[in-house]
């Protein structure tokens, strides 16, 4: 289902026809909702004016920092809710709703308070239906197609919230794991590498050239690599740190490897890597003092 | 070829600098003067400054490997000294890890570190 | 994927000599420069075109490199192949073997490129001579 939805709103006209379609939106329920844009743009003020002085009942985003953002954040909801009374096909509508969610996202508008504006919204225009209606059969009419435009609309901001909130998860995920190692210098000649996170061979060839930049930018001659901080060493990290070792030491530096942890030992041990290739120190301490030795000799 | 791989050397030190691209057939021509000037100037420590080639593939390596050990069996040492961070990147990524030759980053650690081994 | 059809647009060395497999690099590298790849990418591109050329050299004695900047969606990268006439490889498979742990005699080397580069594509029959292609991307 998600995935179909995503999918109409990649690429709208056709798709967007078919969401109307699942919410049961006709061509003259739309006409109707479309019917109601002069009486929506009289009262939009005083309706939102409203909802937001209520008691209690607005507590979100906080009113201490109104000024410039809340006031972006009232026009924008404005703007968004004057677009469903359009209740168009068209590419812009399409991009309208997707403006709303990425909108709603950046700025930490939760769907439970945006759903919230709208369902205050939408029934203070159905009781100015009703009042302006003199055919109770024909407001009830209106009242159903409005309910269900507006139903659709809320989904397609939605869905293009969840997309955002996704994508900037990623994006964040993304630059967690990009984050460069610090290559640290503890004294002359010798550098310490605390690595953190997941280690995987994008990361792992960064790491590699930095170790090996500050090894000839700074002449050293010994590195400790610590991976106290490494999430999880398979044999494919076991490897990376391997090649890492082998490049530093082509580079005319020694390096030692801190920060087994005794279940990480079992592991390598388990999947066929021994010692010798990752010329293990111990803790921090015992490597910082071995590199120490080395560079004494 | 003299120009492309001078060699010079001070007391029983021996420091060949190669200076640029090396095909095939110069290294071998290098491997051949290096040995000619170990006998000729009894020497017991060989430097080769590589600081200035921009690759090493596995032609390469196994022409290092060789130009050690044959210094080796001469009764010489050699290091290999300024190999740069992105050939030693793609050394190892192409699986060449010079294992028995001794290396350093520049010609002091170079000589501190045969020095060390006499 | 197996593009064999010459590109008329591509960079194109003749691979005989050894001074040849110099050139060849020299010209990969040049395009892995103008493309912007990081320094440390040049150095595989200019690394297994060298490997490449020198295959040539040794096991067909004539052949050449092309090499081309290709794209796909944002994507850049180098496309890098080389063919000969040579003898041809009765085993695909064998030759392909990773020679990971025998340090230093590693037979053709084509384990070896393939792991530097993105794509690997190799295509040969004994007496039909061997072709490799393999793209880098940035």
């Amino acid at each position: 289902m998600n995935e179909v939805i995503s999918s109409t709103i990649q690429s709208p006209g056709e798709g967007l026809r078919e969401v109307w379609g699942w919410f049961d939106v006709s061509q003259d329920d739309r006409a109707r909702v479309a019917d109601l844009s002069p009486l929506m743009e009289q009262n939009i003020d005083g309706i939102l004016q409203d909802y937001y002085s209520r008691d209690g009942g607005y507590d979100h985003p906080s009113d201490e920092n109104t000024s410039g953002s809340m006031q972006e954040v009232r026009a924008q909801q404005r703007r968004h809710l004057l677009e469903l009374f359009d209740a168009g096909l068209d590419q812009k509508y399409f991009e309208g709703r997707e403006a709303a969610g990425i909108f709603n996202e950046s700025y930490g508008i939760s769907p439970s308070f945006y759903m919230g504006l709208y369902t205050y919204a939408i029934n203070r225009v159905c009781e100015l239906v009703q009042d302006s209606c003199e055919d109770a059969a024909e407001a009830q009419t209106v009242q159903r197609s409005l309910r269900k435009t507006a139903a659709c609309h809320q989904a397609l901001t939605m869905e293009a919230f969840s997309t955002a909130r996704t994508e900037a998860i990623e994006q964040r995920e993304r630059q967690l794991s990009e984050l460069p190692t610090p290559v640290l210098r503890l004294q002359e000649g010798l550098l310490l590498v605390p690595v953190v996170g997941t280690l995987d061979s994008h990361r792992s060839r960064l790491l590699t050239i930095q170790i090996l930049d500050a090894i000839r930018d700074q002449s050293a001659r010994a590195v400790v690599l610590d991976i106290t901080g490494v999430a999880a060493v398979d044999s494919m990290v076991a490897n990376h740190l391997i090649q890492t070792m082998t490049a530093t030491r082509l580079m005319g530096a020694y390096s030692v490897l801190t920060g087994i942890s005794s279940e990480v030992a079992q592991a390598l041990v388990k999947i066929g890597v021994t010692g010798e290739a990752l010329n293990p120190a111990g803790d921090l301490e015992r490597g910082v003092a071995t590199a120490r030795k080395l560079l004494e000799t | 070829m003299g120009r492309r791989v001078p060699i010079v050397s001070q007391g029983d030190l021996l420091i060949a600098s190669v200076q640029e691209e090396l095909s095939d057939s110069d290294i071998l021509d290098m491997q051949t003067r290096i040995l000619e000037e170990v006998s000729r100037l009894s020497a017991t420590r060989v430097i080769l400054d590589v600081s200035l080639l921009d690759v090493i593939d596995s032609f390469g390596t196994r022409m290092l490997c060789d130009i050690a050990a044959s210094v080796s069996l001469r009764g010489a040492r050699m290091a290999i000294v300024g190999i740069q961070p992105e050939i030693a990147m793609a050394m190892v990524l192409l699986g060449l890890t010079l294992e028995d030759v001794p290396t350093a980053q520049n010609l002091d650690h170079g000589i501190a570190l045969l020095r060390e081994r006499a | 994927m197996n593009q064999l059809a010459p590109n008329p647009a591509a960079l194109l060395q003749r691979v005989k000599l050894d001074s040849d497999v110099v050139a060849a690099r020299q010209m990969a590298r040049q395009l892995a420069v103008e493309l912007e790849f990081s320094r440390p990418d040049q150095a595989l591109v200019a690394t297994a075109v060298s490997e490449l050329a020198r295959n040539i050299v040794k096991y067909a004695q004539d052949g050449d490199i092309e090499i081309c900047a290709v794209t796909s969606g944002p994507r850049v990268g180098i496309r890098v192949t080389a063919r000969d006439q040579g003898p041809g490889l009765e085993d695909i498979d064998l030759a392909m073997q990773d020679g990971f742990s025998t340090g230093n005699s590693l037979g053709l080397g084509l384990p070896g490129t393939r792991r530097i580069v993105d794509e690997f594509d190799i295509s040969s029959a004994p007496g039909k001579g061997l072709t490799v292609t393999v793209t880098k991307w940035r």
